[in-house]
């Protein structure tokens, strides 16, 4: 489903992502691991675009992001859903409009829209706050409410830049509830970048450690985590021995 | 840049559009209805502009005879024009003159304030042609020229000659600043330079002409010398005579104490005529004195006799030659007579009016100009070709030693009314220039703060963010100027265009402060593949701050 090829992207001196290269198929769960400011948000954030990359290439389905225009990107886009660690909903806009708006945007009608919409926020347990505004809800709620956003348009990829970090401790379990769920569901591939080890020992396929802009381990979780080849994975295995 | 193709172009272009039409109404509106009510106060103190043509000042003990004579007089030249009596200032009634369209001539208005001469107390008039500029301080000749070039000029109605000054009466207000500069350039960059030939000294103008053409080579050169009758220096003498009201009173003063004094010599002639009807000779005074003292009289005769001898002689001194002359008597008739007509000449000249006064100027003005242009030529040359110049290349091509002066062409007055009126023309202007910078950066700050903020967000638009920013503020700013009329002092049209490009520039910079935009939510659109335009239409403006960009979308967007 996704393939990232070299990636590279520099800030400056800092160099953010440096070669790095990976793959997640079809209904896998992928979890992006690593310290902070090892270029984690950013490799997300470059494969959609949100950023671009200085140099590598990001393959959806097998055609390359980079290689599209504007409006190819934007098709791309809707096919890919993501979700902020800050939630990132339109203040202005109820929930339902939150989770519709994408869809109406491309061009859905809005009876259809809404209902999907409405389908989304019932995936997450919150279609009862449908028509209340962002600023109305919980952290939790705000971050399920952008879940359900990010899933009305029935994305092939969900790409997740820690979505329980901004959250207070007694709300991220709901959050962490609904990745699992949807983690089971197998019907989309998730890329997870988060600092949930339990939840990367669970629910992951693969987990990806990257340092200083690279990958530097990657496999599955009981391989990462208890046999750890590197001092990151290390680090998560005695957390999640803890 | 991506956020224009979408459709949000359009809307951004009629948001401009508008608000440059609604700007320009508003500063144009409001200016107007400034100028409007300064204009107002300014006719309440000045009266309205046209209601009248020229005041004729005619002394008050004369009203009467001016009140009927004017309006009869100037019913001959033409049956409209209307005569209003005014109040009476300093001594002078004043008679307000309306004239007909017809008059509005050079010739008309002239002949007509040469008919004003003969109005019973006529004591000078003034024009009050609206709207005018007046040229004063003028050589006749010059003035004489300067008509002919100013009749010509596009916006001049008329040209009036009067004095030393030069009214040109205009079509409109409107051209007051384009003729005043017009005649500016006529003067400004000039002198005249007056040449005076020694007192009976034969004129060689021409050679004079010629000498400075060749010797000098100005880029000016023109004999503006008086013509013979029309003035040049009678003129100047005319005015130097007008102006001596001082010297007049003096004379007054003067005729007064001579008839004083020739009556008391008169009283003193009448006294001493029976002593000096007893004036005796040397010989006759020997012999009268010889009997007082032969007779015994005593001191007394000895006395009376040596009084007359005294008196006699002292008369005889006073009386100097012309006693002496006489063969010893004084001719007393003579001195009667010459005493009588100087108490009558004194009488004269204090009935004299100024009006004899003036009568006694043209006919000054009349006898003698021959005699003066004859030894003086006046002309006009550049700044840079100095009077010691003239006077050098004259006497070496003439041989003919005269004397140069230099003295300023004419100075460029508008009337009062017409700088009032100039200067509420530039308050509205500037007032209108005003609003409409204002409600560029109103609209740059409220409507455009918000586009330029979120479009640094969205990489197909980042780059052409400046050209956006400059281009909008241009238009807003320059075109709202320009429709306004706006006109603030050194910045044109092309100034505000460039001044609103550069406000668009100054707001663009400070655009995330004047309209914080949700970075996150535009991303989130992003995300969501939403277009540029579409994220404005739907994130961006909708939280924006209210104007009129937020007004117009309000109907175009999707999620209300």
């Amino acid at each position: 489903m996704l393939q990232v090829v070299d990636l590279h992207k520099r800030f400056g001196d800092r160099v953010a992502l440096n070669g790095v290269s990976l793959s997640v198929a079809p209904g896998e769960t992928v979890v992006v691991m690593g310290p902070s400011g090892c270029g984690k948000s950013t490799l997300l954030r470059c494969i959609n675009r949100l950023i671009e990359p200085d140099a590598g290439d990001v393959f959806l389905a097998g055609r390359s992001l980079r290689a599209m225009n504007e409006a190819e990107l934007r098709a791309a886009r809707r096919e890919i859903g993501f979700v902020f660690q800050h939630f990132h909903l339109i203040e202005r806009l109820s929930v339902l409009d939150n989770a519709a708006l994408g869809l109406v945007m491309a061009g859905m009608p809005r009876e259809e829209a809404e209902a999907r919409a409405l389908a989304a926020l019932e995936r997450v347990q919150l279609a009862s706050e449908a028509n209340r505004f962002p600023h109305q809800l919980s952290g939790g709620q705000r971050q399920r409410a952008a879940i359900a956003r990010a899933l009305a348009g029935g994305p092939r990829l969900m790409l997740w830049d820690e979505p329980t970090a901004a959250l207070d401790p007694v709300l991220v379990g709901e959050v962490l509830d609904v990745m699992e769920e949807l983690a089971q569901e197998r019907s989309t591939a998730m890329l997870i970048v988060t600092h949930e080890v339990r939840f990367a020992a669970g629910a992951a396929d693969r987990v990806v450690l990257m340092e200083e802009g690279r990958v530097v381990d990657e496999g599955p979780p009981a391989v990462v985590f208890g046999q750890p080849q590197t001092n990151v994975a290390r680090q998560y295995g005695r957390l999640l021995a803890r | 840049m991506s956020l224009f193709q979408s459709d949000f172009w359009k809307d951004y272009i009629v948001v401009i559009l508008l608000t440059v039409i609604l700007g320009a109404g508003v500063a144009a509106g409001a200016s107007r209805a400034l100028e409007a009510f300064l204009g107002a106060a300014v006719q309440a103190l000045l009266g309205e502009a046209g209601q009248y043509d020229l005041i004729v000042h005619v002394r008050e003990s004369s009203r009467s005879a001016a009140a009927a004579d004017l309006p009869r007089r100037l019913a001959e030249v033409h049956p409209d024009i209307l005569v209003r009596e005014g109040v009476a200032l300093a001594g002078n009634a004043n008679f307000f003159v309306k004239l007909p369209e017809a008059l509005y001539t050079q010739a008309a208005l002239e002949q007509l304030a040469a008919r004003l001469s003969a109005v019973p107390g006529f004591n000078g008039y003034s024009w009050m042609l609206e709207p005018s500029i007046t040229v004063t301080g003028l050589r006749a000749g010059m003035r004489d020229l300067l008509a002919l070039e100013a009749a010509r000029l596009p916006g001049v109605r008329a040209v009036v000659r009067h004095g030393a000054s030069l009214t040109v009466l205009l079509t409109s207000v409107e051209e007051q600043r384009a003729v005043a500069e017009a005649l500016e350039r006529r003067l400004s960059g000039r002198h005249i330079v007056e040449l005076r030939w020694p007192e009976g000294a034969a004129a060689d103008v021409e050679g004079a002409v010629r000498a400075v053409a060749e010797r000098l080579q100005p880029r000016t050169l023109r004999d503006v010398t008086s013509a013979p009758g029309t003035g040049g220096s009678l003129e100047r003498l005319g005015a130097e005579l007008a102006g001596a009201a001082e010297q007049w009173q003096k004379l007054l003063e003067a005729g007064a104490a001579a008839a004083e004094a020739a009556e008391k010599l008169g009283a003193l002639l009448d006294a001493l005529e029976p002593a000096l009807a007893l004036a005796e000779t040397p010989e006759q005074q020997g012999e009268r004195l010889s009997e007082a003292v032969r007779s015994g009289d005593g001191a007394d005769a000895v006395g009376q006799a040596l009084f007359r001898v005294v008196l006699t002689n002292v008369l005889q001194a006073l009386a100097g030659e012309a006693a002496a002359a006489g063969g010893g008597t004084l001719p007393l008739h003579e001195l009667r007579a010459a005493l009588q007509a100087l108490a009558e000449d004194a009488v004269a000249l204090r009935q004299l009016q100024e009006e004899d006064v003036y009568a006694a100027f043209e006919t000054l003005r009349e006898l003698l100009p021959a005699a003066a242009g004859a030894t003086v030529a006046e002309l006009l040359v550049d700044e840079a070709v100095t009077p010691e110049a003239v006077a050098e290349a004259v006497r070496e091509a003439t041989g003919q030693a005269v004397e140069a002066y230099a003295s300023s062409p004419g100075v460029v007055t508008p009337n009062p009314r017409g700088v009032v009126v100039e200067l509420l023309a530039n308050a509205r202007r500037a007032v209108a220039g005003l609003i409409a910078v204002a409600v560029g950066l109103a609209a740059l700050v409220l409507d455009h703060a918000a586009v330029l903020a979120a479009a640094e967000h969205m990489p197909g638009s980042r780059r052409g963010r400046p050209w956006l920013a400059a281009l909008s503020g241009a238009a807003l700013v320059g075109a709202t100027y320009a429709l306004a009329g706006g006109g603030i002092p050194y910045v044109g049209p092309g100034a505000a265009f460039v001044l609103g490009a550069a406000l668009g520039l100054l707001v663009m910079a400070g655009a995330r402060r004047f309209s914080p935009v949700a970075e996150e939510e535009i991303v989130a659109g992003q995300a969501l593949g939403l277009s540029d335009g579409q994220i404005m239409r739907e994130i961006v403006v909708p939280a924006g701050r209210p104007g009129l960009m937020t007004l117009l979308n309000a109907r175009r967007r999707t999620f209300r």
